[in-house]
């Protein structure tokens, strides 16, 4: 998949911007503050629905307008694809802003983009998916499977209201301090709940024994070296002594509903007394090891921005994978932290048919990438972001 | 804020208090209305009067009529044996208009929601469980009772809380099939109904 064409009008601090990119590889080149990440983040808000840096729609449009649109021509795999996003503020400065999503000019909603189009974005805070807590994890896996499947995004979202649901009986019961006792509305709500928990799981682990393998091998080559990386997806509800193998090739959620409905049991009487869910998808974790070594409280800086690349990566290939298309991939100020083995290595590594994206503000890695590129740049096309304007500067 | 005069207010405030309607709304429907002819507007007001007191929930099945018991309840048509239960007046206004059931309603008004205070003592379950007892004076015997909550997290909450209320009373309890909706975006639906569909696939 590719960006052919990006039109913004008062998004961030754009106020027009019209620019065709329909390149391999698109390089923003600007001092900080000028608008890179702000153009990124359109690409990203046009091919999925919601921006990376915001969940507020309004703060989008560019101050004192009161509305954004961004535009992308986009060829798909399976053909050229036009989406616009327009939002309206309402006049009295109240309230929510109004939305309207178009593919080809039809109308759709936001989160229906995702079975459209597809992209991956890795910022500076990306690093945090291996240093930061188990949300970080299980959130990275969420987005990957909400762009994958919609089945997935349909259970996530039934699964999250029902989580709520049991949740709030749970902390009633609790607040009321009578102990537990049979209760047909949480045995109901627990009914529900599992239904959807077994199937979020159910992907989750399938999902993370397919990334496992792109992961490893990515993580070797990014690296540079033969220590074997692994992922392995960790719950409190697998029963103990199951092999990993066995709970990775798991694709039944009969199965796996069991397991959850045993464990809700185990530990009944600590949710009466905490009044909430204490077992599920949202408490699972993801295990990125290096042989021995777990990255995520014991991983080098070096390790742990190795392994960051090789989940972005294997998120890349798993997508491709599974929608038949190549997902749009966003490199924000990532390749000037890398020292520069490290970089030729990433870069080398991602799957040609890739659109990347690379912002920096150091015009020296602009020298370096075509240095690295085997058609030496051919295929490069380099913008110069000043104060959301664009210039194409001569490379000659 | 402009200054309305007072019956103007009142009206824009009466009309805001509609579901889905903002005060921006509101005030756009109070300037359209008191611009209108007398009559027309006395028509509305007329209606509005007459539905309101000669419409009441029926006392046994409690969808909304004009006459109780309801028309579906004592049409001699229709079958007895089969209950179909549901959230809402207007599922069974839906139903009917598909005219493929012939049984009797059953509306709780409402689903089961935790979180906004629903319980199963807000919902007509103690009614509905009255009407299952048996050899009640004018209703036979029920067989089957359908459950034809939404396919919402509440509605299956209610209709799996239902099923565990009603089975030890030994009648059949069915949960009816989720189709395709109809102008419904094809891509989105597909995958998860077919899949629903075939996890919930029987032998015949
Ligand atoms: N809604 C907005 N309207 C106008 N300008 C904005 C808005 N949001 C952010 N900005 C401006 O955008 C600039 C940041 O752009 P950004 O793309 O993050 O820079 P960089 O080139 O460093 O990635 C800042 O100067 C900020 O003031
Ligand atoms: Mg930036
Ligand atoms: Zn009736």
């Amino acid at each position: 998949m590719r960006v052919r064409e990006v039109q913004l009008e008062d998004f961030r601090n754009y106020p027009q911007l019209h620019v065709a990119c329909d390149a391999r590889r698109v390089v923003l080149l600007g001092e900080n503050g000028q608008g890179k990440t702000n153009l990124l983040e359109a690409i990203y808000l046009g091919l999925t629905g919601s921006s990376f840096r915001t969940a507020r729609d309004r703060e989008m449009i560019r101050w004192g307008q009161s509305g954004y649109r961004v535009r992308l021509e986009v060829e798909r795999e399976d053909g050229p694809a036009e989406v616009t996003i327009a939002t309206q503020a309402h006049a009295d400065g109240g309230g929510a802003s109004r939305r309207q999503v178009r593919v080809n000019a039809t109308a759709v909603a936001a989160r229906e983009l995702r079975g459209f189009f597809s992209a991956v974005v890795f910022t500076p805070d990306t690093l945090f998916l291996i240093k930061g807590g188990p949300q970080e994890r299980r959130q990275f896996l969420d987005e990957l499977l909400s762009q994958a499947s919609s089945y997935y995004r349909h259970h996530l979202q039934r699964y999250q209201r029902v989580l709520a649901q049991r949740n709030h009986i749970l902390q009633q019961a609790a607040a009321a301090g009578a102990g537990r006792a049979r209760s047909q509305l949480l045995e109901t709500f627990t009914d529900v709940f599992l239904e959807s928990a077994a199937r979020l799981w159910e992907r989750r682990l399938w999902a993370v024994s397919h990334l496992a393998k792109a992961a490893a091998q990515a993580y070797q080559q990014i690296a540079g070296s033969s220590e074997p990386f692994t992922l392995a997806y960790e719950s409190e509800a697998v029963p103990a002594a199951t092999p990993v193998a066995e709970v990775e090739n798991s694709q039944d959620w009969v199965t796996l509903r069991h397991w959850l409905e045993r464990r809700l049991e185990a530990v009944a009487d600590l949710e009466w007394r905490r009044g909430m869910t204490l077992v599920g998808p949202q408490r699972d974790d993801l295990r990125v090891m290096s042989g021995r070594v777990d990255l995520r409280t014991f991983g080098s800086q070096g390790q742990q921005r190795s392994a960051v690349l090789a989940l972005k990566l294997a998120e890349v290939c798993f997508l491709e994978q599974q929608t038949g298309r190549w997902p749009v991939f966003l490199l924000d100020d990532v390749l000037s932290e890398l020292d520069p083995d490290r970089r030729q290595r990433f870069l080398r590594t991602i799957p040609s048919p890739t659109q990347v994206w690379i912002t920096t503000a150091e015009p020296e890695l602009l020298r370096t990438l075509q240095a690295d590129d085997p058609k030496g740049g051919l295929d490069d096309l380099v913008l110069r972001v000043t104060d959301g304007r664009m210039e194409f500067p001569r490379m000659e | 804020m402009p200054l309305y005069p007072p019956p103007l207010t009142r009206l824009i405030q009466e009309l805001g208090k509609l579901p889905g309607i903002g005060p921006k709304t509101a005030q756009r429907l109070a300037l359209y209305l008191v611009g209108r002819p007398p009559a027309e507007v006395n028509a509305l007001a007329g209606a509005l009067v007459d539905a309101r007191s000669k419409l009441v929930y029926c006392s046994r099945c409690f969808n909304i009529t004009d006459v109780d018991p309801c028309r579906l309840c004592t049409d001699p048509r229709r079958d007895d044996q089969v209950l179909c239960v549901v959230e809402e007046p207007r599922d069974v206004f839906a139903l009917e208009r598909t005219g493929e059931f012939r049984g009797r309603y059953h509306v709780l008004h409402g689903a089961i929601s935790p979180m906004e205070g629903l319980g199963p003592e807000s919902l007509k379950i103690k009614e509905l469980l009255r009407r299952l007892q048996p050899g009640t004076a004018n209703s036979p015997q029920i067989q089957e009772v359908i459950l034809a909550t939404n396919s919402s997290v509440e509605g299956e909450a209610t209709a799996m809380y239902l099923a565990r209320l009603l089975k030890p009373l030994g009648v059949r309890v069915t949960r009816i099939a989720y189709g395709l909706p109809v102008g419904g975006d094809l891509d989105y639906v597909d995958e998860v109904t077919l899949s629903r569909a075939l996890e919930g696939r029987r032998s015949v």
